[in-house]
């Protein structure tokens, strides 16, 4: 799945987990299915014990029973036989059933989890990965994980079992031909468990071409309608070619190594019988052996050689569950940026004021993006931030979300500190109309009143119909109930952004903060949205982002941030002050009186 | 269904006609010792059983002879073991590239609509899940045909083997065999069931993921964790039925074939053991041939039962591609445009789109406009007003219902892509970009566009003091900010020297200084293009020649910045300082 490789950054493995240590950490989502497991385990078990009887009883039909002539004996012989197979494949359908459905409740545990860690650890962190990539956690990493303590084990203690029982009956039957197996064996098991080591970092490099190959197909199928237009769907498609010309090339080269490989080793199970049976036919000719032991050995060699391939390649999995724990409990471990403190301070129902103190703020140390940042907006208020591209107005509306912390100083809400409260509760106070119009694949109803059951339809329609788009929604099949496609793709770009405008109102927020928000309606909807929201700003505390003054200058605060506050005040203020704001304000008007000019 | 199934894989099996040939041949090579290996082993026992007449002893020389033919053939056995699979690999592989560069192909060649009704994600997964994952297109190519092939020779050569050694036994140890095939043909229909649910139950969890994930701003800014957290519990619990449900038929169905086949097994044993004692021609080691050859029949049988619940598997995934093959696709023209600065001319231009019940919704009616060498043309409107639409005709991606759309001498509709592509400069509202450097994004490698081209273009977009030209932007251009993308999609359409040059809305990530600046410098570059920009920006329309005002998809009013201003009060109130 082209969600379910990791880009090749990523595929670097270091500090691996120990493998104890990673059953220690799966422990938690397995002790509720631990019973089932361990049943699972011991019926395996019971399946393979059985299963070794098999060369027993064929023995003793040819040594015993057809030697003495006797259909009673055969008869019995046959009919432990039957109760062996039977014996066999219940406990192997239990374990298998056992196994298989415990697998999927401590797999889904694990996803369930994650999930919602993924969410604790805040929008800078998951923006920081591809969509792709945080799927790839969920969906292969848990399953890989979870294999470990299921399918995985479930293989290895099986061949193991099958190895060490086949073994002792070899031991049993005659010691010249355990003898031939135990040269042979040890050889067998320390070659695949070197071609593992070989092969391992291969995988993980043709991983990591398939991510490439993947993440290629991701960004040109999206584009198609431009390459289209601009005549290069030829070079898109040249270069996927290439990629996974690249990938398969790797990859065929790889199939061939992994297979010579351990074939090559197979071919000693070939020896071994050969060598037995070469010897097996002088020992028959003195009596010291009989023609049923022999046949019971060359069967339970045949036997050995799939446990030994099977064991050494779990084992190998188990090294790449290794690299799936390692980003399982990476994730796990971390820390959220923004934490809910222990004892949360309530937050008010309608706060109002708003504080900054001294407030510093850099993603990279010692690259500050905002300095010395302090301001106050009282309840009510209606504070704009201008400033050029890449100044740290859209980082100030991320510390106002408390999408993080600042690295110095505070920022208060009504005298608090936003980190003494749980910033989901806090979050529920504020609306937002970002740059990101991100609409989910839920209902038009779900979607605007952001999933929150307890607003009523009515404020949701009402909402619809200030942002003038009550119209749209009702021509809808289903109206409000309709669903809408992933992104909100069934809609104009326009609607969309009146989408997220309605979601803001729906919400009834008494923080209202807005980020680009108008930056692509047409002026003649900016306008008529501008005017709704006049009425909306009343009683909440405003904090609007733009780049056109025309929807600034009615704040009660103007503040220029470039890297900081570089001015702030009022427009009149500003523009008696005669700096960057009133620069900013000369370059529109001059657009303005211009076109006055000639009208 | 197979039919059909084999059928659509064909043109791609031509691709590696040779390769396949090698898998067929390695298959016969690898059955053939497979199933001669109990034979010769037959002979062995035989030889140290048999005790001769004369002297009562066991023919040592003789079981020798045919340990060393076993030798022989199990070194064979092993190198095809070693050559099939990864043979077989190999094909999967060439097939699943021909499949996916077809696929790719056709969506490149799509109409407009196609991609109205097809999300890109919904795409992507069938160029690489469909054909990738495990048991669907690409496996089923080589390895899940050739297998249940296989399967087939072994169990056809060893029933042929055990009936010549004793007929009636082959009949009497394989009389559980028509049940099994009885009960197999009653329950695929149960398995594709089981399969299909889980694979929907899958999906439904993938997409909830995404959709999470990639709102995650607005998801947590408006506080969503817990409803997030709430449906994706739901459409996991979903899945958790149906994979234990899948889990159960599988376990249920594999027990059940490997207890019928030992029934077969028990038959021999009992029968067999009574013929050694009774027919003096059946042998101590035919009985372990048929012991040898029985067991190795339960896979054959899962194999070939596994076809069946594959090629549904597979027929699913080729539905999804045939979706997509069928669809209609762009007829190209083959007409050149040896003129060096054609105009655009638009008459009578109407377009509407297909509404989600079908219903054709007008965007653009009798739209006449010209865009002369060396004009720039501002195309200004309300949201919705068809200006986004009326661009897209214009660079040939949308052909118009009615009315005309001419370049040139030419219908545009009748020139050639690269001929479109090599006079039209095109920046949509969205920018695409793709990974690799900032320089390779703007010159996308074409002939036309030299080093110099770009860095130019780098700089008329306002770009080349924040972003150094080989900047790697990584998958989609994520490494870069939304202004920073919008400018190098802005640089790639001027890096052409189009003569015509098509912006959708792209100067919104500028602030107004910048966005003089950039039209400056454009007009400095590319002194005879005509330039066909919509916008919502003064600054924008400010410096055009001439502007059109579009409202609910008609050319309302045409005319230079200042006269709009002066005559047109809707556009007088859209630029009006408040």
């Amino acid at each position: 799945m082209w969600w379910g490789h990791d880009s090749s950054h990523e595929v670097e493995e270091q500090d691996r987990l120990p493998t104890w240590e990673m059953f220690r950490r799966i422990h938690p989502y397995v002790r509720p299915h631990i019973v089932a497991f361990l049943a699972a385990f011991v019926l395996g078990l019971a399946g393979v014990a059985l299963h070794l009887g098999q060369p027993l009883v064929l023995r003793h039909i040819i040594d015993v029973d057809v030697p003495a002539g006797e259909l009673g004996g055969l008869f019995r012989s046959a009919l432990l036989y039957l109760g062996l197979m039977l014996g066999m494949g219940i406990a192997t359908l239990s374990s298998t059933v056992l196994l298989g459905k415990a697998g999927v409740m401590a797999v889904n545990a694990i996803k369930r989890t994650l999930f919602g860690h993924f969410f604790r650890l805040g929008v800078l962190w998951l923006e920081k990965l591809p969509v792709g990539t945080l799927v790839s956690r969920i969906e292969s990493d848990s399953q890989r994980l979870v294999s470990l303590t299921s399918t995985m084990m479930m293989q290895i203690l099986h061949a193991a079992g099958t190895l060490v029982g086949a073994l002792v009956l070899l031991a049993k039957l005659d010691t010249r031909l355990f003898a031939v197996a135990g040269l042979v064996i040890p050889i067998m098991l320390v070659g695949t468990f070197l071609l593992f080591r070989i092969m391992r970092p291969r995988f993980r490099k043709e991983r990591a071409l398939y991510a490439k190959l993947t993440g290629l197909i991701a960004e040109t199928v999206p584009a198609a309608r431009f390459l289209q237009a601009v005549g290069r769907t030829g070079w898109a498609k040249r270069r996927i070619d290439e990629e996974n010309q690249r990938y398969n090339r790797f990859s065929v080269k790889l199939y061939f190594m992994e297979y010579g490989l351990f074939h090559t080793l197979g071919f000693l199970e070939v020896l071994m019988t050969v060598t037995a049976l070469w010897l097996g036919g002088r020992w028959i000719g003195e009596g010291s052996i009989t023609v049923g032991t022999l046949v019971a050995f060359a069967q339970l060699i045949a036997q050995i050689y799939w446990p030994i391939i099977a064991l050494s390649e779990q084992l190998a999995e188990i090294q790449k569950a290794g690299g799936a724990a390692d980003r399982i409990f990476e994730v796990l471990d971390t820390k959220p940026d923004v934490q809910s403190p222990v004892d949360p301070v309530p937050v008010p129902e309608r706060p109002g004021s708003i504080r900054f103190d001294e407030v510093d703020f850099s993603y990279v140390p010692g690259e500050p993006v905002l300095e010395n940042v302090s301001f106050s907006m009282d309840a009510g208020q209606t504070v704009a931030l201008v400033g050029p591209t890449g100044g740290g107005k859209s980082t100030l509306v991320s510390l106002i979300c408390r999408f993080m912390d600042p690295t110095s100083g505070r920022i208060t809400l009504d005298g608090n500190d936003l980190r003494d409260f749980d910033p989901r509760v806090l979050r529920r106070r504020l609306g937002l109309v970002l740059q990101d119009l991100y609409l989910f694949p839920a209902s038009v109803q779900d979607n605007l009143r952001a999933f929150r059951d307890e607003i009523p339809e009515e404020r949701v329609e009402e909402a619809a119909r200030i942002a003038g788009l009550h119209h749209v929604i009702a021509r809808r099949p289903g109206g409000y109930a309709s669903p809408l496609e992933s992104r909100g793709r069934d809609l104009s770009y326009g609607q969309r952004q009146l989408m997220a405008f309605a979601r803001a109102l729906a919400v009834d927020p008494p923080i209202l903060v807005l980020d680009e928000a108008t930056s692509s309606v047409d002026p003649g909807t900016e306008r008529r949205i501008q005017a709704t929201l006049e009425k909306l700003t009343e009683g909440r505390t405003t904090l609007v982002v733009a780049h056109r003054l025309s929807t600034v200058r009615r704040a009660d605060k103007i503040l220029v941030i470039d890297g900081g506050i570089v001015e702030s005040g009022s427009h009149e203020e500003l523009m008696e002050l005669n700096g960057r704001y009133a620069e900013l304000v000369a370059l529109q008007m001059e657009e303005v009186t211009g076109a006055e000019k000639s009208a | 269904m197979l039919r059909r199934v084999l059928k659509w894989f064909t043109p791609y099996w031509r691709q590696v006609r040779g390769g396949l040939a090698v898998v067929f041949t390695l298959t016969v090579l690898g059955i053939a010792t497979r199933t001669l290996y109990p034979l010769i082993f037959k002979f062995i026992i035989d030889a140290l059983t048999v005790q001769s007449e004369s002297t009562g002893a066991i023919d040592l020389e003789s079981a020798r002879n045919w340990v060393l033919i076993l030798l022989g053939m199990g070194l064979l056995r092993s190198l095809s073991q070693a050559f099939l699979p990864s043979t077989r690999a190999w094909m999967n592989l060439a097939i699943a590239k021909g499949i996916r560069l077809s696929l790719l192909e056709r969506i490149l060649r799509k109409r407009h609509d196609f991609f109205q009704r097809h999300q890109p994600g919904d795409l992507v997964t069938r160029m690489t899940d469909d054909i990738d994952q495990m048991d669907k297109l690409s496996w089923y190519s080589c390895s899940g045909v050739f297998r249940p092939i296989e399967a087939s020779l072994t169990l056809a050569f060893s029933l042929a083997i055990m009936f010549t050694l004793h007929w009636q036994l082959t009949l009497a140890s394989t009389l559980p065999l028509p049940l099994i095939v009885w009960l197999l043909s009653k329950t695929e229909t149960l398995q594709n069931k089981r399969y299909n649910e889980r694979q929907k139950a899958t999906s439904r969890t993938v997409e909830t993921l995404e959709a999470g994930f990639a709102g995650s701003r607005i998801a947590v800014g408006f506080g969503m964790e817990d409803a997030q957290e709430k449906l994706f519990d739901e459409v996991l619990g979903k899945r958790e039925e149906a994979e234990k449900r899948v889990v159960s038929l599988q376990a249920i169905l594999e027990s059940f074939f490997s207890i019928m086949n030992q029934v077969g097994l028990v038959i021999v044993l009992f029968l067999g053991g009574w013929f050694v004692l009774k027919d003096p021609r059946f042998t101590l080691g035919d009985f372990y041939a048929f012991v040898a050859y029985l067991s190795g029949l339960t896979m054959p049988l899962w194999t070939i039962s596994w076809f069946f619940v594959s090629t549904n598997v597979a027929h699913t995934s080729i539905k999804r591609m045939q979706e997509v093959e069928e669809q209609p696709e762009r007829v190209p023209g083959s007409e050149d445009v040896p003129e060096r600065h054609p105009a655009l001319q638009m008459k009578q231009l109407a377009f509407a789109f297909a509404d989600s019940e079908g219903k054709r919704v007008p965007v653009l009616e009798g739209v006449d406009l010209t865009v002369r060498p060396g004009e720039t043309v501002a195309l200004v409107g309300p949201v919705g007003c068809g200006k986004t639409t009326l661009l897209e005709c214009a660079t040939g991606l949308l052909a118009p219902d009615s009315g005309e759309v001419r370049f040139g001498a030419h219908d545009l509709a009748d020139v050639k892509d690269a001929e479109r592509a090599r006079h039209m400069g095109y920046a949509p509202q969205e920018p695409q970009l793709f990974a690799g450097t900032v320089g390779m994004n703007i010159s996308l490698d074409r002939e036309q566009v030299s080093g110099d081209d770009v860095l130019r273009s780098l700089r008329t977009a306002r770009l080349s003091r924040e972003v150094p030209v080989d900047k790697d932007v990584s998958q989609s251009g994520k490494g870069l900010s939304g202004g920073q993308q919008q400018r190098v999609a802005i640089a790639r359409a001027l890096a052409g020297k189009p003569s015509l040059l098509v912006l959708d809305d792209v100067t919104s990530a500028l602030d107004a200084r910048t966005e003089r600046q950039f039209w400056n410098h454009v007009r400095g570059q590319l002194p005879d293009a005509g330039i066909l920009v919509s916008t919502h920006r003064e600054a924008t329309a400010q410096q055009a020649d001439r502007v059109v005002w579009l409202e609910e998809g008609k050319i309302l009013r045409e005319g230079s910045h200042d006269q709009l201003l002066a005559e047109h009060e809707e556009y007088q109130r859209l630029f009006a300082v408040a």
